[in-house]
């Protein structure tokens, strides 16, 4: 692989062959020097082959070897002349991560009482294998509603604050879903796991707030040093898995029908204006709502298990909402460069959107600091919290890293644990560890991560998004 | 067994290796299982006929496990035994199937992963001298 350094932070894939943009990834030298020979690189190039990619195939600093796209992969295709790719946002479409802040400080927790907390939230959010909650059964209607309304069909049903629905991207709604783009097979899947965490990479996070970086960006996020958080990773099941599973069928088709040449059948995609482009980004968006909605009942389920924990009922809690990212997703979104307007299709493939201060888009009470951006660590370490920038705008179509990137696969991970305890470890950290799958806790260890703090340190300095906070895990439940 | 695991950074994926076309199906059915759990530990009182449809060999394969997971996720069951019959040419290909299996439970049957789904990504079925492999990624 050709590899030229552009400055600092970046480097080029020159274009070749049927490239027809070049490739950019963000990664230090150290991070460079270990992905000279993976696939993923290939992976960036093989997403410059889209009709209608604009400016650059782009990777973030925390890009590895996906399917399809690198995850860490960013590709806007234009509106008109583009093609939407289901590969360019996954199976699990809007996964994404959301942040809560709370009223209580480190200091009000003893060690029982954090124990009481992570088993309260264990006990109130499914995880792993199988459906969700008996108090939540769907019906049709109420999946139409979800698919429709996202986060805002759940606070209508009383889970959650009308005021949590400001804080979240795109409201936590997507206006191009059609639920009757959703396959009867999709909602078999998918219908019955509304309000559950899945297992895998996901999580539901007691943090504390170790450090603030940015006082004022802080303030804004409500954010102060040692007050705890709540980090909740996930979404949108099987439901999702299955919109991309039927679309993908549909796709190659379309890609062949279409003339359009693929290295790779993952990345398979038909022109936006197309039928079957216009089906998938509908059917996704209506995924990408049921996800909105998950990570909402999840939030509810959050203050519930708070509210009794501590004995406090839910209204007189203070549990909310900072943010809500997706990291899986495709958009619709309006550029202004050089005071040219560009409206593109954003493929955010393990990525996340970083708006700049002042964006139309950002709520209301952080529009002059910037859009929150929420990047998962470890569970042994920390994770951190950004904020978008103009130069993410102008450079990256808006978008920054989503999280660590994994170091090991799931197989050495499971090797390296064996005859450890990695539970115990991390209680002797302080680190109470709730899963339904132990073989989850040991493919997810600390150590199967690179280290986020060097992927924040990359976008940081490359300025496509800067520093506000760095949060600690007090407590995790995993699948 | 003829299955396995391959290593791939984020997902993981299974190689299968059988005599026949029919027996490559049924031990991929074992690999897939034997991704979520420990396949020795599922049982056969479940038992299931299936039948699928794709447009080539190796989606026939990706559409074989989709519709594994999709009865998993669906009913709980995993079926890692069975006899299959694979019929068909060029963009057409059927298979006939009847799998054994046993419904997942958490206490006796270790989850090592859930399967979100199977990508094409890296999707092979091939014939060679010492019979039919295939190589298949799933997303977790």
């Amino acid at each position: 692989m050709k590899l030229q350094r552009i400055d600092d932070t970046r480097w080029r894939i020159p274009r070749e062959g049927k490239m027809r943009v070049e490739g950019i990834v963000y990664a230090s030298d150290a991070m460079m020097e270990a992905l000279r020979n993976d696939p993923a690189l290939q992976q960036v190039a093989n997403v410059a082959h889209l009709p209608g990619i604009l400016r650059a195939s782009l990777a973030m600093p925390d890009i590895h070897w996906g399917y399809g796209f690198p995850i860490g992969g960013v590709a806007a295709t234009d509106a008109d002349e583009g093609v939407i790719s289901p590969g360019g946002v996954g199976y699990d479409i809007n996964c994404g991560v959301r942040l809560l802040r709370t009223d209580l400080r480190r200091g009000d927790f003893d060690r029982r009482a954090l124990r009481e907390v992570v088993e309260q939230l264990y006990r109130s959010i499914p995880t792993g294998v199988g459906g969700g909650r008996r108090d939540l059964r769907l019906s049709g209607d109420d999946l139409d509603g979800v698919l429709r309304d996202g986060a805002a069909w759940a606070v209508d049903r009383g889970l959650g604050f009308k005021r949590d629905l400001q804080a979240l991207e795109e409201g936590g709604s997507l206006p191009q879903a059609e639920a009757s783009q959703v396959s009867p097979r999709a909602r078999e899947r998918g219908g019955s796991q509304l309000g559950t965490l899945g297992s895998g990479n996901h999580f539901a996070e007691v943090q504390r707030v170790a450090e603030i970086y940015d006082e004022r960006v802080a303030r804004a996020f409500g954010l102060v040093r040692g007050q705890v958080t709540v980090m909740i990773h996930s979404g949108s099941r099987g439901l999702g898995h299955q919109v991309c599973t039927d679309h993908l069928k549909g796709m190659l088709a379309a890609a062949e029908r279409h003339g359009i040449e693929l290295p790779d059948r993952q990345l398979a995609c038909a022109p936006l204006a197309s039928p079957e482009g216009k089906c998938y980004l509908a059917a996704m968006a209506a995924a990408a709502n049921f996800a909105f909605a998950n990570r909402q009942v999840m939030t509810h389920f959050v203050r519930e298990s708070f509210a009794k924990a501590t004995g406090t009922p839910v209204e007189r809690l203070e549990v909310e909402v900072v943010y809500d990212v997706c990291h899986n997703i495709a958009k619709m979104e309006t550029f202004e460069v050089d005071g040219r307007r560009q409206r593109a299709c954003v493929h955010r493939k393990g990525a996340t959107r970083a708006y700049p201060p002042g964006h139309a888009e950002v709520p209301h009470a952080y529009r002059e600091v910037g859009q929150p951006v929420l990047i998962p660590g470890d569970m042994g370490r920390y994770s951190y919290v950004l904020a978008g920038t103009q130069k993410a705008y102008e450079e990256t179509f808006g978008s920054s890293c989503h999280g660590a990137g994994r170091l090991l696969s799931r197989g050495e991970a499971k090797r390296r644990a064996r005859g450890r305890r990695v539970v115990e470890e991390l209680a002797e950290k302080g680190i109470v560890v709730m899963a339904a799958g132990m073989a989850t806790v040991a493919e997810e260890m600390p150590e199967a991560y690179k280290d986020v703090a060097d992927v924040v340190d990359v976008v940081t300095r490359a300025g496509i998004a800067t520093k506000v906070a760095r949060l600690e895990p007090l407590g995790v439940i995993k699948g | 067994m003829s299955w396995a695991v391959v290593e791939h950074t984020a997902d993981v994926g299974i190689e299968v290796r059988a005599a026949t076309l029919e027996a490559l199906f049924v031990d991929a059915a074992a690999g897939f299982c034997d991704v979520i759990t420990e396949v020795a530990r599922i049982g056969a009182g479940e038992e299931r006929a299936f039948e699928v449809e794709a447009a080539g060999l190796d989606l026939l394969l990706v559409a074989w496990l989709e519709e594994l997971l999709f009865r998993f996720e669906t009913t709980g069951v995993l079926y890692p035994r069975g006899e299959a019959s694979v019929e068909g040419s060029g963009e057409s290909w059927s298979l006939r199937a009847r799998m054994r299996g046993e419904r997942f439970d958490a206490a006796s049957h270790p989850l090592k992963v859930q399967v979100k789904a199977v990508t094409y990504y890296g999707l092979e079925v091939a014939c060679d001298e010492h019979g039919w492999r295939a190589r298949i990624i799933f997303d977790i």
